[in-house]
């Protein structure tokens, strides 16, 4: 899956759940070559539009080519390169599709001789790893989505 | 305060140990990996010489009565924190009541419970080192035991973010300057000591075989199985002093290390001695793994010996940027 640039907006949930809105951006996915876009809010949740991909949404007869899935981010609380593996142990602290839990810890920021976390705020599924394993990460930047 | 709920046997106070006392016999004492007593105590704002709880015997459980901050170094012991996953090398704050866990760890042997402003007993000869043998310093010279409690210096020096944080183990930060073995046995670096020479062309074999580190092993010393090395011929020795590092070898040709409770003198021929920056890989070492020696010289120790500093420096000089960094983020 090639994913878009996210890009930021207010009400931005509401809208794309508009047929009107949703097919205009399939239109634009399928100009761009992309096949999916993800859009963060200013609560900072996550809404991922997937082309091709069934529809999840009331919006099932105008839209038959789209779903729309809420991501919640995991986010970077510093900068520094990311660790998906704690460095004294051989396994993640959580796999891809299990289930996490508020404040547990599913990967880590190294910056210098010292190892941040990165927590989870809400419970979900864990759904993926945005970033590659030692990866520089921003302060904020989105490392994992977790589907509520 | 903290309150012991669950312990092993041997479990004890350590810091950095008692020196000054060895000609009055007394032992250094002190944690068997000083490196992870040194980083836990930074971690939690500490001068890297208080006391912390050397566990090496689980499992472990124990509940804090006072808001603080706890750091667990050393081995892996899957701490768990109410129940909640701590990673290993990591400092958290704690609330009253709360109870921590420790579970057997999978690899390594010791693990580090370090609080803000250590623990609280009182300095025996300058150490609240625990010597068990002569049965005085950290909690009334004897270990730990269910229902112990044992006074905390006082509140965290930093205001920890949410989760904690934690240390690039050394195991990883250092390892270019820490030889592994593909087979996953230890190499241990020494030098030849006083009496190498009289074990003659059986020394060769002291570097190129795989020792096992017996069951007979303690704070005191490990005593390593192997085939026996032998004195060409016997010697009579006078006793001569002995400290943490040396490699004696016993009529048997059976190598013991001494450790942190090291005798203080001895009168087995001392066929090596393990650079004193490598003392904290073989404090971490299990009965029943196997361990190699490395030849190695002062050059190649003193150049670790910095490379380690350099890590410490580095912690030190980072964790109080990286806790007021965050604390800014957190306003914003």
């Amino acid at each position: 899956m090639i994913k878009g640039p996210k890009r930021k907006s207010g009400s931005i949930a509401e809208q794309v759940l508009d047929p009107v809105i949703l097919g205009k951006i399939a239109l634009w996915l399928d100009e761009a070559g992309v096949n999916s876009i993800e859009i963060e809010t200013k609560d900072g949740r996550l809404v991922r539009i997937v082309a091709g991909a069934g529809v999840s949404t009331d919006n099932t007869d105008s839209n038959p080519d789209l779903s729309v899935s809420p991501a919640m981010p995991v986010k970077a609380p510093i900068a520094g390169h990311f660790l998906p593996v704690h460095p004294a142990r051989d396994r993640a602290e959580a796999t891809i599709g299990a289930a996490v839990i508020p404040e547990q810890i599913i990967g880590f920021v190294k910056i210098g001789p010292l190892v941040m976390p990165v927590r989870v705020e809400e419970s979900g599924r864990l759904e993926g790893c945005c970033i590659e394993p030692e990866a520089l990460v921003g302060y904020g930047d989105t490392v994992f989505l977790i589907e509520p | 305060m903290i309150e012991v709920l669950q312990t092993g046997p041997l479990n004890t106070v350590q810091d950095l140990g008692r020196f000054g006392f060895r000609n009055a016999g007394v032992t250094s004492s002190g944690a068997m990996d000083r490196l992870a007593l040194t980083v836990g105590n930074l971690l939690v704002g500490n001068g890297e010489g208080e006391a912390a709880l050397e566990v090496q015997t689980f499992p472990f459980r124990l509940r804090v009565n006072r808001d603080t901050t706890v750091a667990i170094t050393g081995a892996d012991c899957d701490a768990r924190l109410d129940g909640g996953r701590l990673p290993p090398w990591w400092a958290v704050a704690v609330s009253a009541g709360q109870v921590l866990e420790l579970d057997t760890p999978q690899r390594s042997a010791r693990a580090y419970l370090s609080f803000a402003g250590g623990i609280d007993v009182a300095p025996v000869m300058g150490s609240r080192s625990t010597s068990l043998r002569g049965g005085f310093g950290g909690l009334d010279g004897r270990f730990l035991a269910v229902n112990d409690r044992l006074g905390i210096g006082g509140a965290g020096a930093y205001a920890m973010p949410p989760g904690g944080f934690g240390a690039m183990p050394p195991e990883a930060a250092l390892a270019d300057h820490f030889p592994a073995s593909e087979d996953g046995t230890l190499l241990v670096r020494a030098v030849p000591a006083g009496e190498y020479a009289l074990f003659g062309g059986e020394a060769e074999r002291f570097w190129s075989q795989t020792w096992k580190i017996s069951s007979q092993s303690d704070r005191t010393g490990y005593r390593l199985s192997g085939e026996p090395i032998k004195l060409a011929s016997p010697v009579e020795l006078r006793s001569h002093g002995v400290v943490p590092g040396v490699v004696q070898m016993p009529p048997s040709g059976e190598p013991i290390v001494q450790m942190s409770d090291a005798n203080t003198a001895g009168g087995y021929p001392k066929i090596a001695g393990v650079i004193d920056i490598d003392l904290w890989r073989l404090g971490q070492a299990r009965i029943g793994s196997r361990l190699r020696f490395v030849r190695s010289s002062v050059a190649e120790a003193l150049a670790v010996e910095r490379a380690v500093e350099a890590y410490l420096e580095d912690i030190r000089r980072t964790v109080p940027m990286l806790v007021q960094a965050i604390a800014v983020m957190s306003r914003r």
